[in-house]
């Protein structure tokens, strides 16, 4: 979405984070997550077999719901 | 290939398995020809509420430095996922999308920017499709018109056509 706009396209690199401010906080997220004691692992990507080995069932929502949560508080019904 | 902006309510389904989160990985197997973005603001709000599940015994100190890892290679690491800016004028021109659909602040000023682009794109182009499954903002997004997805209610068999009906 970032790409150098053509001459016949809009310039929309004003909605994107440049490539020079996503590196410095791409540094700044790694040194938030070695503060938490998350150690840094480039190779690893989503691993659903992960979740369902911990128990988490995929029904309960409990991510996403949880968001909500914070979203709305109780002010959010399930529509 | 449509572009897809990623609401946290959709985002954490690639790393908490949920409903829907088959239809998520399906998508992320379709990049990089699908074009995808979302905000730092989402990017935090996915790392908290993982901490948040972390925090509850819900999962181990292993999956979570695991989850939260995944999130940041393939969010803020990955040449894959463009980060859109949140800046103050979203922050205002969102006060009027959270008087017109009832969604707060911070969500209000990201579907801004959300609408702020697609609508700069030419009508030629690949539609620009909101994925969340938060449903209020679901709402106001399409009475906006932008194009919507919510991962639970899209079969993974069905991911392919739904994004060809798109092109």
């Amino acid at each position: 979405m970032a790409a150098a706009p053509k001459p016949d396209r809009p310039d929309v690199s004003r909605f994107f984070v440049s490539e020079e401010k996503r590196a410095e906080l791409r540094k700044i997220a790694r040194e938030v997550n070695a503060r938490a004691g998350i150690p840094f692992d480039p190779t690893i990507t989503a691993e659903q077999e992960l979740m369902r080995a911990q128990g988490v069932r995929p029904e309960n929502n409990g991510a996403s719901r949880e968001l909500l949560r914070m979203r709305y508080g109780g002010d959010y019904e399930e529509e | 290939m449509p572009q897809l902006p990623w609401d946290a309510s959709a985002l954490v389904k690639r790393f908490y398995t949920e409903t829907g989160s088959d239809t998520v990985n399906a998508l992320f197997t379709f990049t990089p020809a699908l074009q995808m973005a979302s905000t730092y603001i989402s990017y935090a709000e996915t790392a908290s509420i993982l901490r948040r599940r972390f925090n509850r015994g819900d999962i181990t100190l292993v999956a979570f430095n695991a989850v939260r890892n995944a999130l940041a290679n393939e969010v803020l690491h990955s040449a894959d996922v463009s980060l859109m800016s949140v800046d103050d004028t979203a922050v205002l021109a969102g006060i009027a999308l959270s008087d017109a659909y009832n969604i707060n602040s911070s969500d209000a000023a990201i579907l801004a920017v959300f609408l702020r682009y697609a609508r700069s794109l030419p009508p030629t182009d690949p539609a620009c499709v909101l994925v969340a499954s938060d449903q209020r903002l679901l709402r106001a997004a399409a009475a906006e018109g932008l194009t919507i997805l919510n991962p639970e209610l899209l079969a993974v068999a069905d991911v392919a056509a739904f994004l060809a009906s798109l092109a």
